[in-house]
């Protein structure tokens, strides 16, 4: 049973043993000029300006936090709406995506309820001043 | 909710909307506080800043609605059996509504003095209320989880809100450093209940725990798989297997799901010891208890604790009662009967050390954790008929069934008294120390008798709760789990009583130096001298607290009853016939007791107690509900701070007079019932 592994266990030391050989032979065999030019983080060709490590504004956090909130609403509400036609419906649905039984409210008011309690938790973010910047 | 009323009309056919409905109404308490709080919220949002009693009213109205409505279903013999509600996902049962009741009456007593403290120290936030609310709910989603989902949300719901209300105290870095610690070390110990519940999952592949407890007994049966893995085991080291290596495959599946099985139990009770702070996991209790604003380390001592036993309850006694799962070498009782020796020792020794009235209360309710584990590990041994020797008989079984609910009933006991003691001392603290400057340190108490003699009496008596002292709540609540375990035959439930008594001892030492401090020490003078919070609510709280000690304790019957109620069939799953029967068998039990009183076989210092409750006039509501055994007996002890709040709304019952005079004269409610101590 362990037998069948061999290969792979091969195939996993090969890889590694390429990746890390080629890797030594360069940092033995490469020559090493460094200058403050060469040294210096590279990106698309603008030059750095200041350190990376600045404060940002608590704000942004708040901003963040606010947005996952939301963009969770969002995501919730497409598995729902793939699947409203069940909901709505008490009994089968046919081929046709028709409902078969008696229609009911069922998932709208379920949907409501969740988007009333996010509504109250905007409400509240408004009143807080949350989204307001200044 | 009100959307569903179309739905509602057409009840010829439950159909989704309307089981969605009916279920809603079996959870009216729960689901009250949490609209409450989404109410709470935008109450906050859009009253002016500085409306402090407004919202305290506010949250104290929901509250007692709340209490109103699990009070009416406490008696309701619909629920005896247990309802399963959203598809099995949560449950509604005698003991889901006495700890929602105690939730309520903590949550309440916390609401009383939380925005008064912190206005005083000069952190006030207008989320707090809401916060408690939602922490309150998620405690009350564990007393009815049904599955191990609902286990991981009701602490989820209850630990965020509480890692906040313990940082909230913004101008503190104690209480952010506080808020870390807990924060992390719960997010840890959430992380380990995930995974406990994959692996319990991957094992049975079942969330529901009804459903669980029936799928493990085959793993771990002679006859299931376990029973057919040993067989090949066997064969395999005589030698005498025909096909060897089927032999070993088949083993190896057999005994795969077990091996799921006992990792991810030891990772779920690792999170909830957690939760309830028992010993390897009780590091960050002293500190975050003694960091977080007062009001908040009553809610965790009190309502975090109770919901986390809660979980216990559910998922240890309830569900796993396989023998082998239960006593050693794969078991957890074992485990968690030597972690709660080691909890009570730890936790009563270090508080003898300390200095910090704050401090000290947090290690005394870790020593506290270490008792109650004596009653959950008596219940499981009782359960899996196992106390002390293998029961063969019917009536063996029966008896031992018996005591499991028994044991059960004594937990459910503890769990209140201590809750209505742990509020009472920690609305005390609160009391003491204004102004951004608490006392919390014990020289400071000194003398505090002289000053404000109706609160020490109080505290006093809520401190001799906590240390078990005859006539008080906490004796009978400590009695009830001793003796519960002494029954049993079993070698470690008897030493978990012996040490337990030990450790009472011990912890004797500690209270008694609070009082010793609070009544016989000059008091600090000049700019020394302690000031104490404004407000009514935190002197409410210590009152009332230490009158429904006295009252449990003296009038111990009712809320035994209510108990033993709550606790029948545990072991059984919601809706079945035997839990019917049980719970049943036990109300008629209580009610054939009061028509004639002689033949009372539970309980008898109860009786003793009872027998001298008319000479003293602390409990005259209690007297005539002595009588009627039936419904009003079960709410007697949990009413008056569930509902003494309530006052504000003017919906209180009649209990409410004798608490309500408790306000202008604390030690009134209090005093009578200090000439039968011995």
């Amino acid at each position: 049973m362990a037998e069948s592994y061999l290969p792979a266990l091969l195939f996993v030391l090969f890889a590694l043993g390429f990746a890390g050989a080629n890797l030594g032979i360069a940092m033995v065999l490469g020559p090493k000029r460094t200058s403050a030019i060469k040294d210096e983080p590279f990106e698309c060709g603008s030059e750095p300006i200041g350190s990376p490590r600045v404060k940002f504004s608590v704000k942004f956090y708040q901003v963040a936090i606010l947005f996952l909130v939301f963009d969770i609403e969002v995501a919730f509400l497409y598995p729902w709406a793939s699947l409203f036609r069940e909901l709505s419906c008490e009994g089968a649905l046919n081929v046709a995506g028709a409902c078969v039984g008696t229609p009911t409210l069922f998932g709208l008011v379920e949907m409501f309820i969740f988007l009333g309690v996010l509504t109250i938790g905007l409400a509240y973010v408004w009143r807080k001043r949350a989204l307001d910047w200044a | 909710m009100i959307a569903f009323g179309p739905e509602a009309s057409q009840p010829e056919t439950l159909g989704r909307g309307a089981q969605a409905l009916a279920d809603m109404i079996h959870l009216a308490p729960m689901m009250l506080v949490a609209v409450w709080s989404l109410l709470q919220l935008l109450a906050d949002a859009f009253s002016d800043p500085g409306t402090r009693k407004f919202e305290r009213r506010v949250a104290l109205t929901g509250l007692g609605f709340a209490a109103v409505a699990a009070a009416l279903q406490l008696g309701d013999v619909q629920y005896d059996a247990g309802v399963e509600v959203f598809s099995g996902f949560l449950i509604v049962d005698p003991m889901s509504i006495l700890l929602d009741l105690t939730v309520l009456a903590i949550t309440a007593g916390t609401v009383m003095f939380a925005g008064d403290f912190a206005r005083s120290h000069r952190f006030e936030y207008g989320e707090q209320e809401a916060l408690l609310l939602i922490a309150a709910f998620g405690v009350m989603i564990l007393n009815h989880a049904g599955t191990l989902l609902a286990l991981f949300l009701g602490i989820e719901t209850m630990s965020i809100a509480v890692y906040v209300m313990v940082g909230a105290r913004w101008n503190s870095g104690r209480s952010s450093e506080a808020a870390l610690k807990y924060f992390i070390m719960g997010a840890f110990s959430s992380g380990l209940l995930v995974m406990g519940i994959a692996l319990l999952y991957g094992a049975t592949g079942t969330m529901d725990l009804a459903e669980l407890s029936q799928r493990v007994s085959p793993l771990f049966s002679g006859k299931g798989s376990w029973g057919a893995a040993m067989t090949d085991i066997v064969s395999l080291h005589l030698g005498q297997a025909a096909h060897p290596d089927a032999a070993r495959d088949r083993a190896i599946v057999a005994l795969a799901p077990v091996a799921l099985f006992i990792p991810g139990v030891l990772l779920v009770v690792a999170a909830l010891l957690f939760k309830v702070s028992a010993v390897p996991f009780h590091m960050w209790t002293p500190d975050a208890y003694d960091g977080a604003p007062t009001p908040t380390t009553a809610f965790m001592a009190a309502a975090v604790k109770l919901g986390g036993f809660a979980a216990l309850l559910k998922f240890l006694v309830g569900t796993l009662q396989t023998a082998r799962l239960v006593h050693h070498p794969y078991g957890w009782a074992t485990v968690v009967g030597i972690l709660a020796i080691v909890t009570m020792t730890v936790g009563n020794v270090a508080a003898i050390r300390q200095k910090n009235v704050k401090r000290l209360l947090a290690y005394s309710s870790v020593a506290h954790v270490g008792y109650l584990l004596v009653g959950i590990v008596a219940a499981a041994f009782f359960y899996v008929d196992r106390a002390g020797g293998q029961l063969t008989e019917v009536d063996q079984v029966l008896w031992s069934r018996g005591n499991g609910d028994l044991a059960v009933a004594s937990v459910l006991y503890y769990l209140v008294t201590y809750g209505v003691a742990t509020m009472g001392t920690f609305a005390c603290v609160a009391f003491y120390g204004a102004h951004k400057k608490e006392a919390t340190s014990l020289h400071q108490w000194a003398g505090m008798a002289q000053r404000h003699p109706g609160i020490a009496l109080s505290m006093t008596i809520c401190l001799l709760s906590l240390m078990g002292m005859p006539p008080i709540a906490g004796f009978f609540g400590k009695l009830g789990l001793f003796r519960v375990a002494m029954t049993s035959g079993d070698a470690l439930l008897r030493w978990m009583v012996i040490f337990g008594v030990l450790n009472s001892v011990v912890g004797a030492a500690y209270y008694l130096r609070i009082i010793v401090t609070m009544y016989f020490r000059p008091p600090l003078q000049g700019e020394d001298e302690v000031e104490v919070l404004e407000g009514h609510g935190a002197r409410v709280v210590v009152v009332v607290a230490a009158a429904l000690s006295v009252l449990a304790g003296v009038g111990a019957r009712p809320l035994l009853d209510a108990c033993r109620v709550a606790a029948a069939g545990t072991g059984y799953r919601a809706g079945s016939p035997t839990r019917l029967e049980r719970v049943t068998a036990v109300r008629d039990a209580i009610a054939a007791r009061g028509e004639d009183a002689p033949e009372a076989e539970e309980a008898a210092e109860a009786e003793e107690a009872t027998g001298a409750e008319p000479a003293d006039d602390a409990a005259p509501a209690d007297v005539p509900e002595g009588e009627a055994p039936e419904k009003p007996e079960g709410e007697a002890p949990e009413k008056p701070e569930g509902e003494a709040p309530e006052k504000l709304e003017g919906e209180a019952p009649e209990k409410l007079e004798g608490d309500a005079p408790a306000e202008p004269a604390p030690q009134k409610p209090a005093k009578p019932s200090e000439p039968p101590r011995p």
